[in-house]
């Protein structure tokens, strides 16, 4: 199993919504299971890839692109998120929802991101009326020049924690927390199109595109990047946007509706052999 | 072996041109006679009692017994000796004639003349060859003025044709001395062109039929017009397809029939592919048959039914033919009293399943599958259990109309009941059965056996399905199926194993068809080349696994060998003496 699977606790999630009880260490999963929000083939760039290993991805429309690009063992069983949304239904008691959670754009350790971020912060201040919660990517957040700019700012800074690598300092609880962060705003916000904007979106949140792209040094750009993802999505763009109809595309590129069953995903995952039916002497 | 005056029947003429060591019925050579319930009933419509026929090549005797209990005054004409004897003896009442067409007295005419075989084996291999045109030129002179001509002309782009191992330019068998094809530009190579060669002979055709599955034995005969209405169509193309499925089951073919004729009959274009048409051709003055659908199971299905598709009010009415006794085999039975009544609605459930399973349309997938679980469970006893046609009907037999489900052949039930979720399993089953072994491209590609599939499918349909009743459902399936197909328990057995076993790799289990091993066998390649990555990237990471506990080891050896874990062992050494001491004590 790649070790992308455990991304985010990804494999925790799932391993709890297929009843699988309490368990050491998360399952080993047959296959890639998309980690990310993604324009390519589901697949991180230069994940190593074994031949005919199936691929579990987000979105039917990942699904068509990715068999284009070749790949054969592609199945759509949604976002992680949307489970995570399955086992922990909104309080209907919940407080009222205030202010934006804005997701500066970041890339992963490897790459740096260039841009001003006094910049970006003048445009959040212009746009957003209520308190703004910046939520900054664990390695800015642990950059304290970045940090405190925000901070100064008068933005609330948060982090959702590490997503984890080689199966080590995962935080299994990262989407959890991100999604009560979530849940306590009204709106989602960031200078791209991401994962995060669509899970606010999936989490009930109205949400906003706009800012500095902030491009990557280096940016791979076989998916057409950020000029592509504007042409593609237009409907996100914009400091206000029509929230029917983007939460419509979140529900594509989530595969809110490709919700799989337990037993199903057990079959999928090849996990059957760890789980035991209720009664069955739990 | 030479016939002399003493061996040949009394009612068995020698004409000229007869084969004396050949036979037109040689099963194993795939050499058959025109057969079939569907003949026998279109020929019911032109029997003249008291009238003359002239059955011309090789028939089954059923078809002219028909005629000679009418009764009419029957004459048959084959080449081969042993099949003339063979009917001579069989029929003492009916003339058979010896011989090549070519012998035929001219002056001889009748009221009816049957050649449900064709034109291509009147000839023999003695005498002249005759072109098509010089057959039908002598077949259509023994018509009389009045007279019919029930004539049959296998169609060489036929379905039957594409699916054969070898095309008809290279066939080798004893039967191919010439096969000339459609290189005889006499010819007709289209229903058109059969009708305006038989104007030509003073013979008018009311409206010509297709037939399928095989030329020598249609099951489905269909008026060439009325298909242009999308009900009877698509109706006539689930008969069809269970027709090829009946007819060429474990029969060598190059790609499934099934799916080739749903494409042609989609596409309108039964004249194009149907096997064989079928043309009751009248002289002036002769009644012209009334146009129906027959359809009429094949001989080798246990408990055969025929029946009428007609025009009535509203749509189309179905009416049984001959017998309606309902039999019974092994819990299955068959009551061919229930298809009376209106052709039923609706597409075949298992082409909107696999229509969404191409489509990745996996919401619309579990809607229906849903609905369909739920239609199953309306059907359950109190006791839960499922039976009837409920439990009997699997995808390929229901038609789905807006949100019901009708058997669109109710005639088949059973008597066996079982749990629901065995029932839906064993349903679901066949389903994926046919999708991976039809090589239907699927939203699951990963999937190593159709068990899977079914936890799978049954969990868009709202069932989670544990082990013992994925076992249960196979044998359920095996119990049903062999006694549709009158197998024994041996053939059940081997049924079974082969259903319990199917996996990406498996071909289709009721057709011999090779286009799908092909696909099958790429299936078996891809996974095989799967395998073996995957060793590689398990022992490469294997690798670095070892590498870093190797680096944990030694940096545990470091530690444990430090000055400042030796100092810790030993301050903690007395204390760890007093804790065992003290347990010890305790314990006592």
């Amino acid at each position: 199993m790649h070790h992308a699977n455990h991304f985010y606790g990804h494999a925790q999630v799932l391993a709890r919504y297929c009843d699988l009880g309490e368990l050491d260490a998360p399952p080993r999963m047959l296959g890639y299971l998309q980690h990310g929000w993604n324009i390519g083939d589901g697949l991180a760039p230069g994940t190593p890839y074994v031949e005919g290993a199936p691929i579990f991805v987000w979105s039917e429309q990942t699904r068509r692109r990715a068999w284009s690009l070749g790949r054969r063992n592609v199945t759509v069983v949604g976002a992680p998120w949307i489970y995570l949304l399955a086992l922990e239904p909104e309080a209907p008691d919940a407080p009222p929802r205030e202010g934006t959670v804005w997701y500066p754009f970041h890339g992963w350790e490897g790459q740096e991101v260039k841009g001003d971020h006094r910049r970006l912060i003048a445009t959040i201040k212009d746009v957003e009326e209520g308190p703004v919660t910046v939520c900054l990517y664990w390695a800015e957040f642990q950059t304290r020049r970045i940090r405190r700019l925000y901070e100064r700012a008068g933005f609330r800074v948060i982090c959702h924690g590490y997503r984890g690598h080689w199966w080590r300092q995962t935080n299994p609880d990262f989407l959890l927390g991100q999604l009560t962060e979530l849940r306590k705003h009204k709106r989602v916000a960031s200078n791209r199109v991401s994962s995060a904007l669509f899970y606010g979106l999936a989490a009930g949140c109205e949400s906003a595109v706009y800012g500095d792209p902030m491009v990557l040094h280096a940016e791979d750009p076989t998916f057409g990047g950020v000029a592509r993802i504007r042409r593609q999505w237009p409907e996100l763009h914009g400091t206000h946007v029509d929230h029917a109809v983007a939460r419509a595309i979140a529900d594509d590129e989530l595969g809110t509706a490709y919700l799989t069953s337990p037993a199903s995903l057990r079959r999928l995952f090849g996990w059957e052999h760890l789980h035991t039916p209720a009664g069955a002497g739990r | 072996m030479s016939p002399s005056t003493t061996t040949v029947p009394q009612n068995l003429r020698l004409i000229g041109g007869e084969m004396l060591v050949w036979t037109d019925d040689e099963p194993a050579a795939d050499r058959r006679p025109a057969s079939g319930p569907a003949l026998q009933e279109v020929l019911r419509d032109l029997v003249r009692p008291g009238g003359r026929a002239l059955v011309a090549g090789p028939h089954e005797q059923a078809l002219i017994g028909l005629l000679a209990d009418a009764p009419m005054q029957v004459t048959c004409l084959v080449r081969a000796y042993p099949d003339a004897e063979a009917l001579a003896r069989r029929l003492p009442g009916v003339t058979v004639l010896c011989g090549s067409v070519a012998k035929l007295d001219p002056s001889d005419t009748y009221d009816l003349v049957v050649a449900c075989d064709g034109l291509d084996r009147l000839p023999s291999v003695e005498g002249a060859a005759l072109s098509w045109a010089e057959t039908a030129d002598l077949v259509a002179a023994a018509v009389r003025p009045g007279g019919t001509l029930l004539l049959a002309q296998e169609n060489l782009l036929g379905v039957h044709r594409l699916v054969r191992m070898s095309p008809w330019y290279g066939e080798r068998t004893d039967a191919d001395w010439t096969p000339l094809g459609d290189y005889d530009a006499t010819r007709p190579a289209s229903p058109g062109e059969l009708v305006s060669s038989l104007a030509g002979r003073g013979l008018t055709v009311a409206e010509p039929m297709a037939g399928f599955p095989t030329a020598h034995e249609p099951s489905v005969l269909a008026p060439l017009d009325r298909l242009a209405d999308p009900h009877l169509a698509g109706f006539v193309r689930i008969a069809v397809s269970a027709a090829y499925g009946a007819q060429l089951a474990g029969r060598p073919v190059l790609s499934d029939p099934r799916a080739l004729a749903g494409s042609a009959l989609r596409a309108g274009s039964a004249a194009e592919f149907a096997p064989v048409w079928l043309v009751a051709a009248t002289r002036a003055g002769a009644l012209i048959p009334r146009q129906r659908v027959v359809v009429a199971d094949a001989a080798t299905v246990p408990h055969p039914v025929r029946y009428e598709v007609v025009r009535a009010e509203h749509g189309w009415s179905r009416h049984v033919l001959g017998d309606t006794a309902l039999r019974s085999r092994d819990g299955v039975y068959r009551d061919p009293a229930a298809l009376a009544g209106p052709l039923p609605r609706g597409r075949l459930l298992e082409e909107q399943l696999i229509e969404l399973c191409l489509r990745r349309d996996l919401p619309e997938l579990a809607r229906v599958l849903t609905r369909y679980a739920a239609w199953l469970a309306e059907g359950a006893g109190e006791d839960g259990t499922v039976g009837g046609v409920s439990l009997w009907a699997s995808p390929g037999d229901l038609l789905l109309d807006g949100d019901g489900f009708t058997p669109w052949d109710p005639t088949w039930s059973t008597t066996v009941r079982a749990p629901l979720d065995v029932a839906l399993a064993r349903s679901l089953r066949t389903f994926a059965v046919r999708l991976i072994t039809g090589g239907y491209s699927h939203p699951w590609p990963m999937l190593v056996d159709a068990d899977s599939l079914v936890v799978i499918l049954a969990g868009m349909a709202g069932h989670t399905l544990e082990r013992p009743v994925l076992a249960a459902a196979v044998d359920l399936e095996a119990r049903l199926r062999a006694a549709a197909h009158g197998l024994d328990e041996a053939g059940r057995e081997r049924l079974r194993d082969r259903l319990a076993a199917v996996t990406p790799g498996t071909p289709p289990l009721d057709l011999d068809s090779h286009r799908e091993l092909h696909a099958a066998n790429d299936r078996l390649r891809e996974e095989l080349a799967h395998a073996v990555s995957r060793v590689a990237w398990a022992e490469e990471l294997l690798e670095s696994r070892e590498k870093a506990l190797r680096h944990a080891e030694d940096k545990l050896d470091i530690l444990s060998g430090s000055f400042s874990f030796r100092l810790g062992k030993l301050l903690i050494y007395p204390l760890r003496k007093a804790k065992g001491l003290a347990k010890r004590l305790l314990r006592r």
